[in-house]
């Protein structure tokens, strides 16, 4: 009998509030008004790091002034933001042209295969709200100041998304994940400061070249 | 047996250990500098140190930030027996932590802060030890609210008569009148943005300037031999 497991990346989920004060469904509904009252050409969605991104100068001084919204939540999954762009906050009057996409780096029990297919599948939500949506797909960070098991998952996930979205007109990968392992295979905290979150200045080298492939596809869609 | 005072290693939950990372590094740089004043504690410090405010402020002050995001009491209270405060002699140590441990009551909170307290003062005997109240959380109103004014109550009548304890208030000015609390002070209605750090935080680095220049001034007035 071919007994299929359950992939918890695809299955939509709601953050569980074992803390009791309500913040991710608070900013959820955040998300959900601002995207209803909004005209802006590009939307971030995903995890902590993205969500970080607003506070950097690189997000500041140029990023934002692409016309941008933010809807990144600390500690998210693919599963949990897999629920919230189905549950309001890709309901813009005026959608989007572009879409950055970040998140799988929180899935820590997941295989890289699940976490690739939770985000193939957030990305043909996307295609199906939005219509025609370019999205960008930064390659997931490594993380730990040593070699460990979350690092070697998320270079298998870059390995697919680079393997695997070539042929997808519409989805641009970005390669930022290089040059921050340094050559004895540690993490330096002047990179990231936690091991996970980037520092403000790595944020401006890390992130240029998504703020690039975003304003060349705008330029490009006039 | 109350779990604030027991001293623990936070959890490894995402198998990298960055936690044993961030408090090893904490290590060295109390070897590599010399501090005059150190944040000790959770989330809310931690995310202080990447605001401008902090930058601005803090920074030339000569402090060091060892706040950890998702610290409880009993994470902190092992870091300080494992280390952290040895190799330095600040003037202040500045103590945030409580937010987290949201499944104890607030008599076990306040027995971990005491016990917190009680182990800085056998390293530091002199130390200012400065308290800041924990600041509210979530958009509307909730029971951890509650139980976090309930800490603060306390802190402010029994922890501010310890000697050379102060405690700040720091968290009025950010539950409005309907009940909420602002994104524009706190981007996750946990953590502060830039203009929420500089309303919560003002009146601590106003005493941090007060309690470090009375340092000097006491200095200046002893007679040289
Ligand atoms: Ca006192």
């Amino acid at each position: 009998m071919d007994v299929k497991k359950i992939n918890p990346c695809t299955i939509p989920a709601t953050k569980v509030d074992f803390v009791g004060d309500n913040r991710w469904r608070n900013m959820h509904e955040r998300y959900v008004a601002e995207a209803g009252t909004s005209e802006i050409d590009v939307v971030f969605i995903g995890d902590s790091i993205i969500q970080q991104l607003q506070f950097t100068q690189l997000w500041i001084e140029k990023i934002n002034s692409l016309h941008c919204l933010n809807f990144g939540i600390g500690g998210d999954r693919v599963e949990h933001l897999l629920w919230r762009i189905l549950n309001g906050e890709l309901n813009f009057g005026y959608p989007p042209k572009i879409v950055v996409l970040s998140v799988g780096t929180n899935n820590v029990d997941c295989t890289a295969q699940e976490v690739f297919d939770g985000i193939c599948k957030i990305i043909q939500v996307l295609t199906e709200k939005l219509g025609n949506v370019d999205v960008v797909l930064p390659t997931l960070l490594p993380r730990g100041q040593h070699p460990n098991a979350n690092r070697e998952r998320n270079a298998l996930i870059n390995e697919m998304f680079l393997n695997n979205f070539d042929s997808k007109p519409n989805v641009y990968v970005v390669p930022i994940h290089d040059g921050i392992v340094q050559k004895d295979e540690t993490i330096s905290h002047y990179v990231m400061h936690d091991y996970l979150h980037l520092t403000n200045e790595a944020y401006n080298k890390v992130f240029m070249p998504v703020y690039e492939k975003v304003r060349s596809l705008l330029n490009k869609t006039g | 047996m109350n779990p604030c005072t027991l001293p623990v290693p936070a959890e490894d939950r995402d198998g990298d250990q960055r936690w044993m990372s961030i408090h090893q590094r904490f290590l060295s740089e109390t070897r590599e500098k010399d501090p005059d004043v150190i944040f000790i504690g959770d989330s809310i410090l931690q995310a202080l140190q990447h605001t401008d405010y902090w930058n601005e402020l803090f920074a030339p002050l000569h402090c060091l930030n060892f706040g950890i995001h998702w610290d409880q009491i009993q994470n902190v209270l092992w870091r300080i027996k494992n280390g952290e405060l040895d190799n330095v002699q600040p003037k202040v140590i500045v103590l945030h932590v409580g937010t987290n441990n949201y499944s104890n009551t607030p008599e076990q909170i306040i027995e971990g802060i005491i016990e917190i307290i009680d182990t800085i003062r056998e390293k530091h005997r002199d130390v200012y030890i400065v308290v800041p109240t924990l600041l509210p959380r979530g958009h509307n109103p909730n029971p951890l609210r509650d139980r976090i004014s309930q800490v603060n109550e306390i802190l402010k009548n029994k922890i501010s008569t310890l000697n050379k304890v102060e405690v700040v208030e720091i968290d009025k000015g950010f539950v409005h009148v309907d009940g909420t609390i602002s994104h524009h002070d706190m981007y996750d209605y946990l953590l502060l943005t830039n203009a929420g750090s500089k309303k919560a935080f003002e009146p601590v680095h106003e005493l941090l300037v007060q309690l470090i220049n009375e340092g000097e001034t006491e200095k200046d007035l002893t007679p040289s031999e």
